[in-house]
C-alpha cells in the first residue's frame, strides 16, 4: 500500500517538476515578446515546439533507458570522432549561451525582488549555483527548482482573472500571419525563435543523462512517457499563458517587451503586489533550475564524448573532469555577464541559436532510436517515425532559416 | 556467397570493427566509463594464420582532435583484448578503471584540485 | 569569405524589406514611455512592488537613452531630415521625463509623471506613423 502510494507520489513529482522545469528564461522572454507584439497569432509554434521536444525527449529517453548509453556517447559512436567533435563544440557553445542567459535571468529576478543591479549579484549567484552542484543531491535540486517553478502557474491565474475577450484571443490564434504593423519576415523570425525556445537541446541532454544516472531500464519507459506526454504539454500551456498575459495587457498599450520587468508586469495588473512577488520567485526558481541543468549539461556532453566518469550522484572526486567542466562553464557564463551585456539580449541569441544547433543532436538520436543494436525490440514504430521525420524537416528548415532571418530583421527589430 | 570465417570470439557474432568497436564507450567492471575506443590493434600471428585483434587503444579524442596533439604510440592506453568481457552498446572490461592506470590527468585533478576543495570527497547530500 | 558575402547581401536586403531605422527607434521609444507609465500607475495603485516598478522604469530609461543615441547618429534619407530633428527633440523630452520618473517612483508625483509619459508615447506614435508614411 505504502509502496504504491510512494509510486504515485514519485510519478506526480516527476510530472510536476517536468511542468515547472519546462519554462526557462528563453520561454519567459520569447513568449512575452511574441505575445506583446503578435498577440496569440504564433501560438501554433508553441504547439509544434512542444510536440517536437516531446518526440525528441521520448526517443532519447528510450535510447538511454534501454542501452544505458547517454546522448553524446551515442553521437560519438555514430558520427565518429571528427564529426562528433564538431557537433560537441556546436552544442556546447549553444548550451553555454543558454547557461549565460539563465544566470542573467536569476540576476534579473533578484533585481525584481530586491532592486539590486544585476551585475552586482552575478558572482554571488554563480557561487551559490556551483555550491549547489558541488554538494546537493540531484533529486533535491530537481524537486525544489521544479516545484518552486510551478509558481509560474500564476501566469495562468493572471490570464483568467484578467477576464480577456476570449473570442478575440481565439481569433488571434487562428489568424495566419502577423497583424498590421509587423512585417512577415519579423513574424517568421519570431516563429523560429519561439520554436528554438520550446526545443532547447540542453533539455534533452539533461533528460537522458538524468535517466542514465538513475539507471532507468525498459521498465521505466512509462515514466519517461508520462513526463513527456503530460509534463511537457502542460509546460507548453504555461508558455501560452505568458504570451496571453502579454497579449491582453501590453499589446493594447503598444508596449513591446524588451525586459524581464515587462514580462511580469501583466501579473501585477491582474493580481497586484502578491502576484508580482509570486511570479518573481517563480522566475527565480525557473531560471536557477535551468542554470543548474545547463551547467550540468555542459559537463555531461563533454564527459560523455570523452568517456570520462560523470554524474551528479557520486562524490566530485569520482568525476573530477566532469566537475571541472561544470565549474568552467559557470565561470565563463558569469564572466560574459560581468561585461554588462543585457541578459535579455543573450536570451534572444540563445533561443535562435538553439534552433540552429538542434539538428546536430536530433538527427543522430533519431537514427539510433531505429537501431536494434541499441534499443532492441523498442525501435520506433511507423507512426513515431512518420512524426519524427516530419519534425526532422521542420527542424532543418528552422535551422537553415534562423540566421538569415536574424540578419534580415535585425534581430526582430 | 563466400564462406564466412567462424567467429569464435565472445558470443559468436559477426563484428564489424568500424561499427561495433571504434568510438564505442568503454566501461570498466563496475560500469564506470573508461574513455572510448580510439583505435584497434591487429596482430598477425607469427606462424601465419588469420589476424586477430590484440588490443583496443583508448582515448578521449579531445586532445588529438581538438588540439592536434599526436600521442606517441607507446603512450596510448592499450587494453588487451582478453580483458573484454562483453560487446554491447558499450564495451565492458574485466578490470576496474583504477587498475587500468589510465588518465594521469584525472588522477592529478582528483588528488590536487577536486579532492582538496571542501566537500569534494563526500557524497552529495 | 562566402559567409561574409552572404551577410552583406542579407544586410542590404534587410534595408529594402524592413522599415526605416528611425521609424523603428521612434516606435520603440513609444513602447518604453508606455511601459514606464504603466509601472508608475501600477505602483501608485499599490498593484506592484517598489523594486519591480523601479526596475521597469530604469529599464525604460536605459532603452530610451540608447534609442536617443542611436537616432542622433543614424543617417536618414534627406526626405526624413525634418522628422529626424523632430524625433531627436521628442526623444530628449522623453529621456528627461524618464529621469523624472525614476525620482517619482513611490512618491505622490507618480501619477502626474505617468500622464506626461502617456502623452510622450502618443506623440511618438504619431511621429512614427508620419515617418512610415513619408519613407
Amino acid at each position: 500500500m505504502s509502496g504504491s502510494a510512494g509510486k504515485v507520489f514519485a510519478v506526480t513529482l516527476g510530472i510536476l517538476t517536468a511542468i515547472g522545469g519546462f519554462v526557462d528564461i528563453g520561454d519567459l522572454v520569447t513568449n512575452a515578446v511574441v505575445g506583446s507584439r503578435f498577440g496569440l497569432s504564433l501560438a501554433w509554434v508553441v504547439v509544434v515546439g512542444v510536440g517536437g521536444i516531446a518526440v525528441f525527449a521520448h526517443m532519447s529517453g528510450k535510447v538511454t533507458a534501454i542501452s544505458g548509453r547517454a546522448t553524446f556517447e551515442v553521437i560519438r559512436e555514430r558520427l565518429g570522432p571528427r564529426a562528433a567533435l564538431a557537433n560537441l563544440v556546436g552544442s556546447m557553445a549553444m548550451t553555454l549561451l543558454t547557461l549565460t542567459a539563465e544566470i542573467g535571468g536569476v540576476a534579473l529576478a533578484l533585481q525584481l525582488l530586491s532592486g539590486v543591479v544585476p551585475v552586482l549579484v552575478v558572482l554571488p549567484v554563480a557561487l551559490v549555483l556551483w555550491m549547489a552542484l558541488w554538494r546537493v543531491t540531484f533529486s533535491w535540486l530537481e524537486n525544489v527548482a521544479g516545484l518552486l517553478g510551478l509558481l509560474l502557474l500564476v501566469f495562468v491565474v493572471a490570464l483568467l482573472s484578467l477576464g480577456p475577450d476570449w473570442s478575440a484571443l481565439a481569433g488571434q490564434v487562428v489568424q495566419d500571419g502577423p497583424d498590421t504593423g509587423e512585417s512577415g519576415l519579423t513574424y517568421a523570425y519570431y516563429a523560429v525563435a519561439l520554436f528554438g525556445a520550446a526545443m532547447t537541446p540542453y533539455e534533452v541532454f539533461f533528460f537522458s543523462s538524468g535517466a542514465a544516472e538513475e539507471r532507468w531500464t525498459s521498465q521505466d519507459l512509462w515514466r519517461s512517457r508520462l513526463n513527456v506526454l503530460v509534463g511537457f504539454p502542460l509546460g507548453g500551456l504555461l508558455s501560452l499563458a505568458i504570451a496571453g498575459c502579454a497579449a491582453v495587457v501590453l499589446l493594447p498599450q503598444g508596449i513591446s517587451v524588451t525586459s524581464l520587468s515587462q514580462v511580469v508586469a501583466p501579473v501585477g495588473v491582474a493580481l497586484g503586489t502578491a502576484g508580482v512577488v509570486v511570479v518573481a520567485v517563480g522566475v527565480l526558481a525557473a531560471t536557477a533550475g535551468a542554470a543548474l541543468e545547463t551547467a550540468l549539461s555542459c559537463g555531461y556532453s563533454v564527459a560523455q564524448f570523452a568517456g570520462w566518469p560523470w554524474g551528479k550522484r557520486v562524490r566530485p572526486a569520482r568525476a573530477p573532469q566532469f566537475h571541472l567542466v561544470v565549474l568552467g562553464a559557470i565561470v565563463i557564463g558569469s564572466l560574459v555577464l560581468l561585461t554588462g551585456v543585457d541578459p535579455v539580449m543573450v536570451t534572444e541569441f540563445s533561443v535562435v541559436f538553439s534552433a540552429v544547433a538542434l539538428p546536430l543532436t536530433y538527427f543522430p538520436v533519431l537514427v539510433v532510436a531505429n537501431d536494434p543494436d541499441y534499443v532492441g525490440e523498442h525501435t520506433n514504430g511507423a507512426v513515431l517515425n512518420g512524426v519524427a521525420l516530419a519534425y526532422l524537416v521542420i527542424i532543418l528548415a528552422a535551422a537553415l532559416a534562423a540566421v538569415p532571418l536574424m540578419v534580415l530583421t535585425r534581430m526582430g527589430a | 556467397m563466400p564462406d564466412m570465417p567462424a567467429h569464435p570470439e565472445q558470443d559468436g557474432r559477426l563484428i564489424d570493427a568500424n561499427l561495433h568497436l571504434l568510438d564505442r564507450a568503454v566501461l570498466d567492471r563496475d560500469g564506470w566509463p573508461v574513455l572510448a575506443v580510439a583505435d584497434v590493434e591487429i596482430e598477425v600471428p607469427e606462424g601465419g594464420g588469420r589476424p586477430v585483434v590484440a588490443s583496443l587503444l583508448l582515448g578521449s579524442g579531445l586532445a588529438t582532435r581538438f588540439f592536434g596533439i599526436h600521442r606517441p604510440r607507446r603512450s596510448r592506453y592499450g587494453v588487451a583484448w582478453s580483458r573484454v568481457t562483453r560487446l554491447g552498446s558499450g564495451i565492458s572490461l574485466s578490470a576496474s578503471r583504477d587498475e587500468l592506470g589510465v588518465l594521469w590527468f584525472e588522477r592529478w585533478l582528483r588528488d590536487r584540485v577536486v579532492g582538496r576543495i571542501p566537500g569534494g570527497r563526500h557524497d552529495p547530500r | 569569405m562566402k559567409t561574409v558575402l552572404v551577410a552583406v547581401v542579407l544586410l542590404v536586403a534587410s534595408c529594402a524589406v524592413m522599415p526605416d531605422p528611425l521609424e523603428l527607434a521612434v516606435g520603440e521609444a513609444a513602447s518604453a514611455a508606455s511601459s514606464a507609465a504603466l509601472a508608475l500607475e501600477q505602483q501608485h495603485r499599490g498593484r506592484t512592488t517598489g523594486p519591480a516598478a523601479r526596475t521597469q522604469v530604469d529599464d525604460a530609461l536605459r532603452q530610451a537613452t540608447g534609442l536617443a543615441r542611436g537616432a542622433a547618429s543614424a543617417t536618414v534619407p534627406s526626405v526624413l531630415a525634418r522628422q529626424q530633428d523632430e524625433a531627436l527633440e521628442q526623444l530628449a523630452v522623453l529621456v528627461r521625463h524618464l529621469h523624472d520618473a525614476t525620482d517619482a517612483v513611490g512618491t505622490g508625483r507618480a501619477p502626474a509623471v505617468a500622464v506626461r509619459l502617456r502623452d510622450d508615447a502618443d506623440a511618438l506614435t504619431r511621429l512614427e506613423h508620419r515617418i512610415g508614411a513619408q519613407a
